[in-house]
């Protein structure tokens, strides 16, 4: 089956794929915020526009994620993080979700966001 | 669908698991390194090296890997560890990561990996 590999960065930078479509499965790399220096809540938000973009450009939607994995750089902000995601998912069909906090790979990385998604579907 | 298991590990003060399992056309493999007296690059590279050998047990190999999640104990091995994945990985067909640092179950781990790939 074929596999579609969307925005591939390259040496000195991580070697990756940001979106990675194989079959009904579409699969997002840790999703992070661009600009910097922003609180949680800005964070959060980019993060999330993003995902949408590239479920929208896999030819899915938020409503068809299946996993979310959240990191956050401090547990403290969980709460104003929440906030953003609760407004931002789709509340009929929420996906599974696991929030662990560890440190990012840049200092001024608040939250860190992977989720995998079904193609397709409703 | 039957599934299969690579690499089952049992033995007295490890855990009871699977380091990989695969079914239809869906493979995924965890691993720290056998040898942990050395360093993140070395690990990294321990790490990759095994995961492949499951891939190609699996019927696949490093082109078909879909997602990978990296866990270091230190972020400040980022880059060391980076370099060896650049190298390892095909920069044609890369798969989507993230990386972040977390507690080890044992502080000698530099750096474990979990992959999905396609078969």
């Amino acid at each position: 089956m074929t596999i579609t590999h969307m925005d591939i960065t390259s040496v000195p930078d991580a070697v990756m794929s940001h979106c990675v479509i194989h079959g009904n499965m579409v699969y997002l790399a840790g999703i992070r915020a661009s600009t910097f220096p922003a609180d949680i809540r800005t964070q959060t938000k980019e993060v999330l526009a993003t995902i949408d973009s590239y479920l929208a450009r896999a030819g899915t939607k938020r409503s068809n994620i299946l996993t979310a994995q959240v990191w956050l750089k401090d547990m403290g902000l969980f709460q104003e993080m929440n906030e953003v995601w609760n407004t931002w998912v789709d509340a009929e069909s929420p996906p599974s979700r696991a929030c662990v906090s560890g440190e990012l790979c840049r200092p001024e990385i608040l939250v860190e966001i992977m989720v995998t998604a079904l193609k397709g579907g409703n | 669908m039957a599934i299969e298991r690579y690499g089952i590990v049992n033995s007295p003060g490890r855990p009871v698991m699977s380091l990989g399992l695969a079914c239809d056309d869906w493979v995924t493999v965890c691993a720290t390194a056998p040898d942990r007296t050395t360093g993140v690059a070395d690990q990294t590279k321990q790490v990759l090296d095994l995961l492949e050998q499951y891939l190609i047990e699996a019927g696949t190999s490093r082109t078909r890997v879909l997602s990978a999640m990296v866990w270091l104990r230190d972020i400040a091995d980022y880059e060391t560890m980076n370099d060896v994945w650049n190298s390892w990985v095909d920069p044609t067909r890369p798969p989507v990561r993230s990386c972040v640092q977390a507690q080890m179950a044992r502080s000698e781990i530099a750096v474990e990996i979990r992959i999905i790939a396609a078969r």
